[in-house]
C-alpha cells in the first residue's frame, strides 16, 4: 500500500506545475490550462485523504472525499465553458488571446 | 492446479482470443463492405484472392506492409506517429468489458465470457472510446495540413455533441436495471424483454450516435471525400494509413458489441431462458457466443446497408441534429422512463 | 500492483505536467494536460475510486480538453519559449509557497493517520456515491445547485460567444471598405473602430 504522503507530495508538486502556468504565460487558454491542473491537484488530494479516513461509527467507508471532487469536476467544467466563451469573444473582438493586451480595466 | 496461475492462464487466452476476434472481424468487415457494396451496385466486387475473394484481408495487409511509408515533411513528427497508435488503442481496449457469452465451465471452475467484469462497465467503455477523438484531432493537427486539420475539428465537434446524446441514450437501461455491470443488463433482458423494445426511443438514439461516433456515413463529415479529400488522415500512407483503418473498423466491431449487449439481449436467445441455457453446460455457452456474434454480424451488415443508403449530412445538420434532436429526446427518454419506473400511487 | 501502478500513472501526470507548462507550442501543451488528467484518473483509481476516476476520463480527458482544444486551434498557436527571467522570477515567488503548502501536508497527514487504507474498497462505489449525492441528509442541496449553476454556464456561454450585432457591424464596415476600395477611396481603408 502507497503511504498517504505519497500521493500528497504528488498532488503539491502538480499544483505547483499548475501554478507556474498560470504565473508564466500569458496566454488565456493557457492559463485556463494551469488553472485545470491545479484543480487536479487538489481533487487528487481530497480522494487520497477520502481513503485513509477511519472508517464511520457503523464500519462504513466515507465517500464524502469523493463526492466533494464530483462537484470541483463540474464546477470546474462550468468555469471552462466561460473561460473559453470569453476567450473566442475576445479574439474574435481584439484579435488576441494575450491577458496583457486586455488590462485596459487595471486602474 | 494453483488458482492464480489459472486465473492468469484464462485471463491471457481470453484477452488473446477476443482481440484476435475483434480484429479479424475488422479485417472481414473491410471484405465484406467491398463485396456488399459491389453488390448493391450491381458489379462482382474482389473475388479473386481466395474463395470468393476471403483471402482478400491479407493481400490488403502485404500490400500495406510493402508500401513506402511517406513521411511528408511539414509534419510534426511526433504527434504525427503517435496519431494512428492512439486511434487503434481505446478501440482494441474497450473489448475488455464486453461479455461475449455465458460463463464456460473448465476443469470445474467457472470463467466469465469477458475480460474484466467491471461494476462501471458501460461507463468504462464511453471513456476509452472517447479518447479515439484524440487520434482523429492529433493526426489532423500533426499533418499541419489543410484538410487534415478541417477534418480534425470538425471530428472533435461531432464526437463531443455526440457523446452527450449517447450517454443520455443509455441511463434509461440503467435506470431499470439498476446497475452499470454489463452482465447484470444482459441478466435483466433474459428475464423480460429486450431493452431494444422497452426502450425504442433510446435505441434509435444509440444507433444513430454509433453512426456518428465511428464516424461513418452519413455522418462521415470528418473524412468527407468530395470535400476534404480523406479529411484528417489524408497525409497518412502504408500502414499507418491501415492503422486508422483498423481503428475504426474495431471500433465498428465494439459499437456492434454494444448495442447487441445493451439493446438486443447480449447471448440471449428468444424463448430460451437463462436457465435451460445454462442446463446445456458449456454447449449452452456456445450457443451463447454464436447468438451474441449473430447479433454484431446482423449489425455490422446494417452499416454498411445505411452506407449505401442514405447519403451524407451536411456538417452543420450533423450537429443541429445532435443537438436539436438529440439532447432534448434524449432527456425525454429519461423522463419518460422514470414515469413508468414510479411505484404506482406515488403520484 | 497498486505500487507498480502509482508510479506509471504518477508518472504521466507529473510529466504531463511539466511539458505542459514549459512546452513552447500551446497545442503541445494541451495534449501533454491530457496526458497529464489522464495520469490522475489512474491515480483515482489506485485509490479505489473506479467511479470517479472513469468521471473524471469522460468529463476532464474527452470533454473540457478538447474544448480546450478547439479554442487553441482557433485562436494562436505558438505561445514562444518561456523566459528564464520570468522563470527566475516566479522560482522565487512559487518556491516558498510549494514549500508551504508541503508543510501543511505533512501536518494534515499526521492528523488524519491511516486507519481507512487498511479497509478493502467498497465494491461498487457508484451506488455509495448516488445515495450521498441524492439524499436530503447527504448533498442533495449542494447537487441541486450546481445543477443551476450548470444551467446558468449554459446560457452564459452561449451569450458570450454568440457573434452579436457588432459583428454584423463589422461585417457591414468591411463590405463599405471594400466598396470604398473599389471607388479609389484611400481614406476609407484606414482602420476603424480602435477599440471597438
Amino acid at each position: 500500500m502507497i503511504p498517504l504522503e505519497h500521493y500528497l507530495y504528488l498532488s503539491g508538486v502538480v499544483f505547483t506545475l499548475g501554478l507556474c502556468g498560470v504565473m508564466m504565460r500569458r496566454n488565456i487558454i493557457m492559463m485556463l490550462m494551469g488553472i485545470e491542473i491545479m484543480l487536479n491537484a487538489a481533487n487528487l488530494a481530497l480522494v487520497a485523504f477520502n481513503k485513509y479516513m477511519p472508517p464511520g461509527p457503523d464500519g462504513t467507508v466515507p465517500m464524502d472525499g469523493q463526492v466533494f471532487v464530483f462537484f470541483t469536476i463540474a464546477i470546474a467544467a462550468a468555469e471552462v465553458a466561460v473561460a473559453l466563451a470569453i476567450a473566442v469573444a475576445l479574439f474574435r473582438r481584439l484579435d488576441t488571446v494575450n491577458v496583457d493586451d486586455v488590462a485596459n480595466l487595471r486602474w | 492446479m494453483n488458482e492464480t496461475v489459472f486465473y492468469f492462464a484464462t485471463t491471457l487466452g481470453k484477452i488473446v482470443v477476443f482481440t484476435h476476434l475483434a480484429l479479424i472481424l475488422a479485417a472481414l468487415m473491410v471484405l465484406g463492405e467491398r463485396r456488399i457494396s459491389a453488390v448493391m451496385q450491381s458489379r462482382l466486387g474482389p473475388n479473386r484472392v481466395g474463395y470468393g475473394g476471403l483471402l482478400q484481408p491479407i493481400a490488403d495487409a502485404l500490400k500495406f506492409f510493402f508500401k513506402e511509408d511517406v513521411v511528408p515533411g511539414q509534419v510534426e513528427k511526433v504527434l504525427y506517429i503517435l496519431a494512428p497508435a492512439i486511434t487503434v488503442i481505446p478501440a482494441l481496449l474497450t473489448i475488455a468489458v464486453i461479455p461475449f457469452g455465458p460463463a464456460l465451465t473448465i476443469f470445474g471452475t467457472e470463467v466469465p465470457l469477458v475480460i474484466a467484469d467491471l461494476d462501471i462497465g458501460i461507463l468504462f467503455v464511453f471513456a476509452i472510446a472517447s479518447l479515439g477523438v484524440y487520434g482523429v484531432v492529433l493526426a489532423g493537427w500533426a499533418s499541419n495540413s489543410r484538410y487534415p486539420l478541417l477534418g480534425g475539428v470538425r471530428s472533435s465537434a461531432q464526437m463531443i455533441s455526440y457523446e452527450l446524446v449517447l450517454g443520455l441514450s443509455v441511463i434509461g437501461i440503467f435506470m431499470s436495471t439498476g446497475s452499470l455491470r454489463l452482465l447484470d443488463v444482459v441478466a435483466a433482458q433474459q428475464d423480460g424483454v429486450w431493452f431494444a423494445f422497452s426502450q425504442p426511443l433510446g435505441f434509435l438514439l444509440f444507433v444513430i450516435c454509433a453512426f456518428a461516433e465511428t464516424n461513418r456515413l452519413p455522418f462521415d463529415t470528418p473524412e468527407a471525400e468530395t470535400e476534404l479529400v480523406a479529411g484528417y488522415h489524408t497525409e497518412y500512407s502504408s500502414m499507418k494509413f491501415a492503422m486508422f483503418f483498423m481503428g475504426e473498423y474495431t471500433a465498428m466491431f465494439v459499437f456492434a458489441a454494444l448495442i447487441s449487449t445493451l439493446f438486443l439481449g447480449g447471448w440471449d436467445i428468444p424463448f430460451v431462458t437463462a436457465e435451460q441455457l445454462a442446463a446445456w453446460g458449456n454447449w449452452g455457452s456456445l450457443l451463447g457466443f454464436v447468438s451474441f456474434f449473430t447479433k454484431c454480424l446482423c449489425f455490422m451488415f446494417f452499416y454498411i446497408w445505411v452506407r449505401w443508403t442514405i447519403p451524407r449530412f451536411r456538417f452543420d445538420q450533423t450537429m443541429a441534429l445532435g443537438w436539436k434532436v438529440g439532447i432534448p429526446a434524449g432527456v425525454a427518454n429519461i423522463v419518460a422512463t422514470a414515469f413508468i419506473l414510479l411505484p404506482p400511487g406515488t403520484l | 500492483m497498486y505500487d507498480f501502478m502509482f508510479v506509471i500513472f504518477a508518472t504521466f501526470a507529473l510529466v504531463g505536467g511539466l511539458l505542459m507548462v514549459f512546452h513552447p507550442s500551446i497545442v503541445h501543451s494541451a495534449f501533454a494536460l491530457v496526458a497529464s488528467l489522464f495520469g490522475v484518473a489512474g491515480l483515482y483509481w489506485t485509490l479505489g475510486a473506479d467511479f470517479l476516476g472513469v468521471t473524471q476520463v469522460v468529463l476532464y480527458v474527452s470533454g473540457v480538453t478538447v474544448l480546450l482544444l478547439f479554442a487553441v486551434m482557433l485562436s494562436d498557436k505558438t505561445l514562444g519559449a518561456v523566459s528564464i527571467l520570468r522563470c527566475a522570477a516566479m522560482g522565487l515567488v512559487i518556491g516558498p509557497l510549494a514549500m508551504a503548502l508541503m508543510v501543511t501536508y505533512r501536518a494534515i497527514d499526521g492528523m488524519v493517520g491511516t486507519e481507512g487504507a487498511a479497509l478493502p474498497d467498497p465494491a461498487p462505489t457508484t451506488p455509495a456515491i448516488g445515495d450521498l449525492l441524492l439524499q436530503p441528509e447527504g448533498y442533495l442541496v449542494p447537487f441541486e445547485v450546481a445543477s443551476v449553476l450548470l444551467l446558468i454556464v449554459l446560457v452564459g456561454a452561449v451569450t458570450l460567444a454568440r457573434p452579436m450585432a457588432d459583428r454584423q457591424v463589422s461585417r457591414k464596415t468591411i463590405a463599405d471598405r471594400a466598396d470604398a476600395e473599389a471607388r479609389g477611396d484611400e481614406g476609407a481603408s484606414a482602420p476603424q473602430g480602435e477599440g471597438a
